[in-house]
Parts: C-alpha cells; sequence; structure tokens
C-alpha cells in the first residue's frame, strides 16, 4: 500500500493529469479527432480544450478530414476514445 | 464572525459555525442547478420533445421527476418529412396524429423545450399536411435506408481504425 | 463534480452545443445539473430543417447524454483556475479511491 502512495503516476488518468497545458490529440466516436491545449479533464474524460482543431474524417477514400477550429470547447467523455500527447 | 464566548442566547449557533452551515440554505442554493428546477418551469405549458428514436411529440407537461421522466396530455406526435435537397416546386410535407396521455421514459428525451403557442404553428404555413400512415410509411422507408447507408459507412470507416458506431434506435 | 462547477461558472453566457446528431444549437446557458443536462434560452439551430419547430421555442431543456461538444468563448474561461482545479479533483479522487 506504501509504494502506491509514493509513486504518483499509478493510474491511466494520471497520464491525462501531465498533459494539463499541452497539446493532446484526442481520438473520438463519430470518425472525429480534436487536436489542442488540455484545459480541464475529469474521471469520465469530460475535457476542455483550447485552440482546438476538430478533423471529421469522411468515408469516401483518401479525401482529405474536413477541419473546424474552435477557441474553446468542453468535450463530452463519452465520445472519447483515446487522448495522446503531441509535441 | 464574532468569535465572543459569551453568546448571548442558543440562537442559531448551527449558523455561525461555517463547518455545519444550515441545510436549509445550502438545499436553495444549489436547488437551481437542479434538473428538476431546469423543468419545474415548463409544468402546466405545451412543449415539444424529441426522442431518441427521432420522433417529434407536442403536448402539456402535466408532470416529471429528477430523470426527466415525463407525462404529457393532449400528446400530438408529429413527422415532419425531409426532403431532398432544395426542391422549390415540391412543398414540403408533415403529418399528424393523436397520441393522447404519453409517459416518457427520461433517457429517450434528446431534447424538449416550451412552446411559444402565439408562434407554434407559423412555421407549418410552408409546409403541407398529408394522412399520417402515409407519412409513416415514407419516413420508415428512408430510416431503414438510413440505417443501411450509415451501416456501410461505420464499415468502411472502421477499416481505417476510424470509429462511427451508428445505433439503429438513436435516429434524431 | 468539475464541470458541472465550471458550466454553472459560464451560466448567462453564449454557449453552442453541437448534439451527436450534428446538429448545433446556439443560446445563453440558463443552467446546468449534475448530469450536464443544459438549459438554454433564445436558441438558433443551424440546422432547423429537421426540427421546423425551434423557431418558436422559448428555453431549451437538452439533456446531457446526447451532447458532444460545446463551443464557449474563450474570454470567459479562466485556464489557470480550471487546470488547479483538475488537479485538485484528480487528488481528491486518488484518495477517495484507497
Amino acid at each position: 500500500m506504501s509504494l502506491q502512495t509514493e509513486s504518483q503516476s499509478q493510474e491511466p488518468l494520471d497520464l491525462i493529469r501531465f498533459q494539463l497545458d499541452e497539446t493532446v490529440l484526442v481520438k473520438l466516436r463519430g470518425a472525429r479527432e480534436m487536436k489542442g491545449k488540455l484545459q480541464g479533464y475529469d474521471s469520465h474524460c469530460n475535457m476542455v480544450i483550447s485552440e482546438a482543431e476538430e478533423y471529421i474524417y469522411e468515408v469516401n477514400g483518401n479525401s482529405e478530414p474536413v477541419v473546424k477550429k474552435t477557441e474553446m470547447v468542453f468535450v463530452r467523455g463519452d465520445s472519447v476514445i483515446l487522448i495522446s500527447p503531441i509535441n | 464572525m464574532s468569535t465572543s464566548p459569551i453568546q448571548p442566547e442558543q440562537t442559531s449557533i448551527q449558523q455561525k459555525d461555517p463547518l455545519t452551515p444550515n441545510v436549509e440554505d445550502l438545499y436553495l442554493e444549489s436547488y437551481a442547478f437542479t434538473t428538476a428546477a431546469a423543468i419545474v418551469g415548463s409544468v402546466d405549458r405545451k412543449i415539444f420533445v424529441v426522442l431518441r428514436d427521432g420522433r417529434n411529440v407536442f403536448g402539456i407537461l402535466r408532470t416529471f421527476d429528477q430523470f426527466a421522466n415525463l407525462v404529457l396530455q393532449d400528446t400530438i406526435e408529429r413527422i415532419y418529412l425531409e426532403t431532398e435537397e432544395a426542391q422549390e416546386s415540391v412543398p414540403k410535407r408533415f403529418a399528424e396524429t393523436y397520441r393522447g396521455v404519453f409517459m416518457i421514459r427520461g433517457e429517450n428525451v434528446v431534447m424538449m423545450g416550451e412552446l411559444d403557442i402565439d408562434k407554434e404553428d407559423d412555421h407549418l404555413q410552408e409546409w403541407q399536411q398529408i394522412p399520417f400512415p402515409e407519412a409513416e410509411k415514407e419516413l420508415t422507408a428512408s430510416q431503414a435506408a438510413k440505417i443501411k447507408e450509415q451501416k456501410l459507412k461505420s464499415k468502411n470507416l472502421l477499416t481505417k481504425g476510424l470509429i462511427s458506431d451508428f445505433a439503429p434506435s438513436d435516429l434524431y | 463534480m468539475l464541470f458541472f462547477s465550471f458550466f454553472k461558472t459560464l451560466v448567462d453566457q453564449e454557449v453552442t452545443v453541437e448534439l451527436k446528431n450534428d446538429i448545433e444549437i446556439k443560446g445563453t446557458l440558463k443552467s446546468v445539473d449534475q448530469f450536464l443536462n443544459l438549459k438554454l434560452d433564445n436558441i438558433s439551430c443551424a440546422n432547423e430543417s429537421k426540427y421546423p419547430h425551434l423557431k418558436s421555442v422559448k428555453n431549451l431543456f437538452i439533456r446531457g447524454s446526447t451532447v458532444r461538444y460545446v463551443h464557449m468563448n474563450a474570454n470567459s474561461v479562466d485556464c489557470t483556475l480550471l487546470q488547479d482545479a483538475s488537479r485538485r479533483e484528480a487528488m481528491v479522487q486518488a484518495q477517495t479511491s484507497k
């Protein structure tokens, strides 16, 4: 038990904590991705992302995804598939 | 805060202690941000509800609970048939049927809102009413086509590692 | 409860709610509850053809579970406060789960 208290990064969500104020790529349901600066999150993976770029992928072959920009957006956690740090 | 050890009376000692705030005050303060508070103003008013299966129902809200389970009276179900592109020549069509008392389970609610009864039928001026069974038939067909299309799309996207799951029960 | 409090700070601000069916509804945030159900006033909808009656709606209650995004003004959010609150919430959660 004492080991657990000593080490800081035990849980998956701790990785997200380290990404606060950093740029992340979030993969979402509905064939979407969101890139931006992580401003907040909770245990449901609800998130607030600033200076965000949303990529919406379409079916037809190799066409480029639609890009939408927003300055500040709340993303509901139930759409989130994965969160990944990017440089 | 007064730190005087001698209180003239034992009146509201509880209220003065910040660690045991008046429960009633707390309740009233947070009540504004409950599901009930959001809906209570619409009771006995004409509202519309969009359900997860895509249905539009209109009726008078009689009661509800914290899950947004609703009871509507004198409910009308309305179908709006979506037309392909902007076909100016063809009028947009809708249909209505009387449903009476409706109890809606909260999880099936997408959104609901109070209607301005002076304006609620304004948009229908441009719409043509058709018999309900006819509209229902057309809607079922278009929904079946939509489901098929969505399933194919999901399958294609999945091959590219993109999840776009589609539940046939979510047609709103 | 972090985002519940967060949305409470956004009350009376203009937000745009994007639902999972791609419909976007703009309005003034009037209320939020613990499930993140939202209540909007003065709504306008980008895609009105699907729900034409939205024109005659006074206020709109949106169930939290059907929301995909909520877009808001950047200057209505205190980023440092939100980041700190996220860390604090994570800490509290870690402690209570032990």
